[in-house]
């Protein structure tokens, strides 16, 4: 790995920072609401831009963090050592985020922190990346954050990863938070949104 | 006014704000759960709103419009104050319009205008622990949120029905988040607890002394604690306000003389401006203009 390799973080740091939390803060507060990136930053392959704006803006020296086999490049490996400094786990359920390709979600996430009855921020915020919104599986939400219901559909969540995270969503107050990571888009499903079938 | 360069945007170094930033994601995906983080000291003393000027300098982004209220009003010490650090820590606009502000924080007020989506509330929270009062001990007030023992709380309700006749407590008004969290609203008066309720708007707070950070994600089931036979009630007033005559605002009671004058004027001053504004008259408007010229 030479300097020529490493990809660039941020542009311009603070702003950059500041604009991408408010849309991964809209997002968590909205679940299932797809909010288009404000900011589009080089990927280190195959991280698309979701999970570098979120590994970019998240990450630092105080957290934990593990990135499934298939995505540890040297390249993404360097990038979240360099710009950001988190700590690598070993295990993947002593990592405070994790990022993983959304196939491997439905083996990956009952092995994660779920948190503790006095401490439920203490779960593991997962990153899954995806090709974008509009898949096949769509599942009807409902919760905080959602006027009525609406509509999911991840491109490449299939009926596994749904009832994986249906059953995350019954562990409420403990359990994941799953940000979906998409090339030009986020969305956020937190544990506290039901999942139900689409009445469609 | 120009942002001064020598502090780092919004004032707070980038890892504060991320460590800020990773709190209020996890209050968003448990809400009314009170997230521990570790507020910094700010350049006032804890009361003055420490907690939530750390949530607004971590959601703040240049082109937001930030507005300030103490009590509903624009224009006093602690609002003032907080208004002008942001001008000149952040470069921001600042406005006294609730419909122009996309981030209002507030010690002790919701605006009486209605929020719309996209707006961000930032509360100022002394003591987050609505328990805290019943039960000293973090310990203990922690494994009662765990095991949501909250039988405590409906005790000290009904102590205050078989004391008063009534539920005595007027401001910070505990409420049920989602069916799930007891929840410190911060002191604001109960006359706002049902604008908590399925607001549109997004709800942060934020506790420095404490430091303790949780959250209200919009359209969320917010419950004023009661009891079948006395439900929840709001404050009331006789008279509409003294200067626009609003009949569905929070009125304050100010003292106009030595010899117990008084009169009751909106506490949402950015309210009463609109409305008087707009035409809208109170019975003692004329007098108080007279008085003042």
């Amino acid at each position: 790995m030479t300097v020529q390799e490493l990809t660039p973080g941020f542009s311009d740091p603070v702003r950059d920072a500041a604009v991408s939390f408010r849309c991964l803060l809209n997002a968590m507060s909205r679940p299932g609401l797809v909010r288009a990136l404000p900011v589009q930053p080089d990927c280190p392959a195959p991280f698309n831009a979701g999970a570098t704006v979120i590994a970019l803006s998240l990450l630092d020296a105080d957290t934990t963090v593990w990135v499934a086999d298939s995505l540890a490049s040297p390249v993404v490996t360097a990038h979240i050592a360099f710009h950001t400094g988190a700590k690598p786990v070993a295990t993947v359920g002593d990592a405070a985020f994790v990022f993983a390709p959304i196939a491997e979600l439905p083996e990956l996430l009952p092995q994660l922190s779920i948190g503790t009855p006095e401490y439920p921020d203490r779960a593991a915020t997962l990153i899954a990346l995806v090709d974008g919104f509009g898949g096949a599986e769509e599942r009807r939400l409902s919760g905080p954050g959602i006027d009525g219901n609406t509509e999911m559909a991840p491109i490449g969540l299939n009926a596994a990863g749904w009832d994986v995270l249906a059953m995350n969503a019954g562990l409420f107050p403990l359990g994941v938070d799953t940000f979906f990571a998409g090339p030009s888009s986020v969305a956020a499903l937190p544990r506290s949104t039901r999942i139900s079938p689409n009445a469609a | 006014m120009q942002e001064e360069q020598n502090y780092n945007f919004a004032y707070l170094d980038e890892q504060t704000k991320r460590m800020i930033r990773r709190a209020l994601l996890k209050a968003l995906a448990v809400p009314g759960y009170q997230v521990p983080f570790a507020g910094r000291e700010m350049p006032m003393p804890y009361g003055w709103g420490t907690g939530g000027i750390q949530v607004t300098a971590a959601i703040l982004e240049p082109e937001d419009t930030l507005k300030v209220i103490d009590q509903g009003a624009d224009d006093t010490t602690n609002a003032v104050s907080i208004r002008k650090f942001f001008q000149k820590v952040a470069g921001v606009e600042t406005t006294e319009k609730t419909e122009e502000a996309s981030i209002i924080q507030t010690r002790h007020r919701i605006p009486e205008r209605d929020l719309e989506e996209g707006q961000i509330m930032v509360y100022q929270v002394p003591i987050p622990e609505p328990l805290r009062f019943l039960e000293p001990r973090e310990t203990e007030t922690r494994k009662m949120h765990a095991l949501e023992e909250y039988g405590l709380m409906h005790v000290k309700l009904y102590e205050d029905i078989a004391r008063h006749g009534h539920i005595a407590t007027t401001y910070a008004y505990p409420v049920k988040v989602a069916d799930r969290y007891i929840m410190d609203p911060s002191p604001i008066p109960k006359f706002d607890n049902p604008k908590l309720d399925n607001s549109p708007a997004l709800q942060l707070f934020g506790a420095g002394r404490e430091k303790r950070i949780y959250a209200l994600p919009p359209y969320t089931p917010v419950k004023s604690l009661d009891f079948e036979d006395h439900p929840f009630e709001t404050q009331t007033w006789d008279e509409p306000c003294a200067l626009c005559g609003a009949t569905d605002s929070y009125l304050d009671e100010v003292i106009m003389d030595d010899k117990g004058t008084r009169m009751f004027v909106c506490s949402d001053t950015d309210y009463c401006t609109t409305r008087r504004e707009a035409g809208h008259v109170g019975p003692d408007a004329q007098a108080v203009g007279e008085a003042a010229e």
